[in-house]
């Protein structure tokens, strides 16, 4: 029984951490953008074909190809920005958060079936990172799924010593709160939201990548991490990246327990996602601004 | 007041500015100001005249729909807010343009943007800015947000300083600051033109601005009322503005 418990906890912590490279993507896109990018599971997706392709057509090894994946997402992601989301920048445009929300869901739909045609509707697995299982007295785990937590939590890592230690992570923080006193000092906005959004989408698109050993790639894969990184985003407080990082891991890892220790073993994967819910319900409940959440979104 | 300095060539000129927020309805109907180092140039007038409008304009934010916008000869209309540092022009909006969630160190940081490739200087000017300003020095590890109204005013000056710019455009900077404090604004306003930088300050404080102006606007719905010298207007000028600003049918000074 604390075996069961030890592997579940574990399995839970990896997909927490994976949940939280997206959330914590979705969050600066939120915090500088002021959209929510419904196609981020999208970007998630897409990442994983992207290091699936490097490895299988350029034959890289699957850990710089998780590199190579975020690279390829960060492009993507810059090249979605330019071509479809400029006009939430122009100051005379009505309605932005109605704009961001038709042309991302938009292109969540044309990404997922276009995966389909390019693609293809089979399940894909790219190689294994390291073949094998960590045995720990009655710990046992998949390398895959380790390299999978560790990986993520050192792009994590980078990701908060960036944001607060570089002045390109301060500006991106300063333009979150307030874009007319950040051009003030003479930070150009739109750019900051370009490398926002690539930003966001090479933290989805490495999640994407890290996970495909383990789950296998499909072109919907994107759905149910998306549903939770909002749950996610919302609990942790909107904007606030250590609270989708705390949030993250923390509804990946009580989400896999519940599943476990549900009764009826065959229902539990379907009210996992019912289960984040009802967490976020009652946080929300007493904690309005979610767990680490200020009055106003901004980034932080 | 520091005439003894009068350079005469205006560091920010500007002429005939048309602009508004909307199509078809027109906030500014053309309105022409000069800002002069050494000088405290005020715009006053009563508040919706588009005194906050022109330095908008004026700054990059909104396009006007005519005029020109010139430093020296280098023509700005049409240029975006993040550009105007780099022709020496700073803008002090209204509400204090810092970031609150940001500690007063970064906040500085932040004001050197434009050298961010040049640690050691910019740890150099911060510095500096410390040693003239000690009151942000104890709170550098606070999120300016926590700071008073005057101390972010303070921080916001410190900021603009590090770049050496040589306009400033000001709006209303005692807002909402208790009138001690004000006055200190006031002084060290008059104490950067007597460095020679040439300042716009648009006012609803008509006394504490025409306590250091050398050259008043006045504003009346999108338009030039009257201009001058400081001491063109005599001794009862806060009256005499009262009269323009606030009578129908007062008469236009000759």
């Amino acid at each position: 029984m604390l075996d069961y418990f030890l592997i579940q906890s574990a399995n839970g912590i990896v997909i927490g951490v994976i949940y939280a490279l997206i959330a914590t993507g979705l969050t600066i896109i939120f915090a500088l953008l002021k959209i929510v990018n419904f196609a981020h599971g999208e970007l998630y997706m897409m990442g994983g074909y992207f290091g699936y392709y490097v490895i299988t057509l350029a034959g890289v090894p699957p850990l710089p190809a998780v590199v190579a994946a975020m690279a390829i997402s960060f492009a993507f992601a810059v090249a979605i920005e330019r071509g479809l989301l400029t006009p939430l920048y122009s100051p005379g445009m009505e309605r932005k958060s109605d704009y961001g929300i038709l042309i991302t869901f938009g292109l969540a739909v044309f990404l997922r079936n276009i995966a389909i045609i390019i693609f293809g509707p089979f399940p894909l697995r790219p190689p294994s990172f390291f073949d094998g299982d960590l045995v720990l007295g009655g710990l046992i785990i998949s390398y895959d799924r380790l390299v999978a937590a560790g990986g993520g939590l050192l792009i994590l890592v980078l990701l908060i010593f960036f944001l607060n230690r570089t002045v390109w992570g301060q500006a991106l923080n300063a333009v979150s709160q307030s874009r007319e006193s950040a051009s003030i000092v003479g930070i150009n906005s739109e750019r900051m939201y370009m490398f926002a959004f690539g930003l966001g989408g090479a933290l989805a698109g490495g999640a994407g990548a890290l996970v495909a050993p383990i789950y296998s790639l499909s072109p919907s894969m994107g759905l149910v991490p998306d549903t939770q990184a909002f749950v996610i985003v919302i609990l942790g407080g909107l904007g606030s990246v250590s609270g989708s990082i705390i949030a993250g891991i923390l509804l990946g890892l009580s989400e896999n327990l519940f599943i476990a220790f549900l009764p009826d073993p065959n229902r539990g994967p379907s009210y996992a996602n019912a289960f984040g819910l009802f967490i976020m319900m009652l946080v929300l409940l007493f904690r309005p601004t979610g767990i680490f959440g200020r009055h106003h979104a901004a980034m932080e | 007041m520091a005439a003894a300095h009068q350079s005469g060539a205006p560091s920010l000129s500007a002429r005939d500015l048309v602009a508004g927020y909307l199509p078809g309805i027109e906030i500014l109907h053309g309105v022409s100001v000069d800002v002069l180092p050494y000088e405290v140039r005020a715009v006053l007038g009563p508040n919706g005249t588009g005194k906050s409008t022109l330095l908008k304009v004026l700054y990059g934010f909104l396009k006007p729909g005519a005029g020109e916008i010139k430093s020296g000869s280098r023509v700005l209309t049409g240029a975006a807010p993040h550009e105007m540092g780099g022709y020496g022009i700073v803008y002090l909006p209204q509400r204090p343009s810092v970031f609150p969630f940001l500690s007063v160190e970064v906040n500085l940081r932040l004001g050197a943007w434009r050298l961010r490739s040049r640690h050691g200087l910019v740890r150099e000017k911060i510095e500096r800015a410390f040693a003239q300003f000690p009151a942000l020095y104890e709170k550098r590890h606070q999120s300016a947000g926590t700071l008073s109204g005057g101390q972010q005013r303070q921080l916001e000056f410190a900021r603009s300083l590090l770049l050496d710019p040589n306009v400033y455009l000001i709006d209303e900077p005692t807002a909402s600051i208790e009138p001690r404090i004000a006055t200190q604004i006031y002084e060290l306003i008059q104490g950067l033109a007597q460095q020679g930088k040439a300042i716009l300050l648009v006012d609803q404080n008509i006394k504490g601005a025409l306590g250091i102006a050398d050259y008043v606007y006045v504003m009346r719905t999108g338009s030039l009322y009257t201009e001058g010298k400081r001491a063109e207007f005599g001794e009862d000028v806060e009256l005499l503005v009262s009269q323009w600003l606030y009578t129908h049918h007062a008469p236009k000074p000759s």
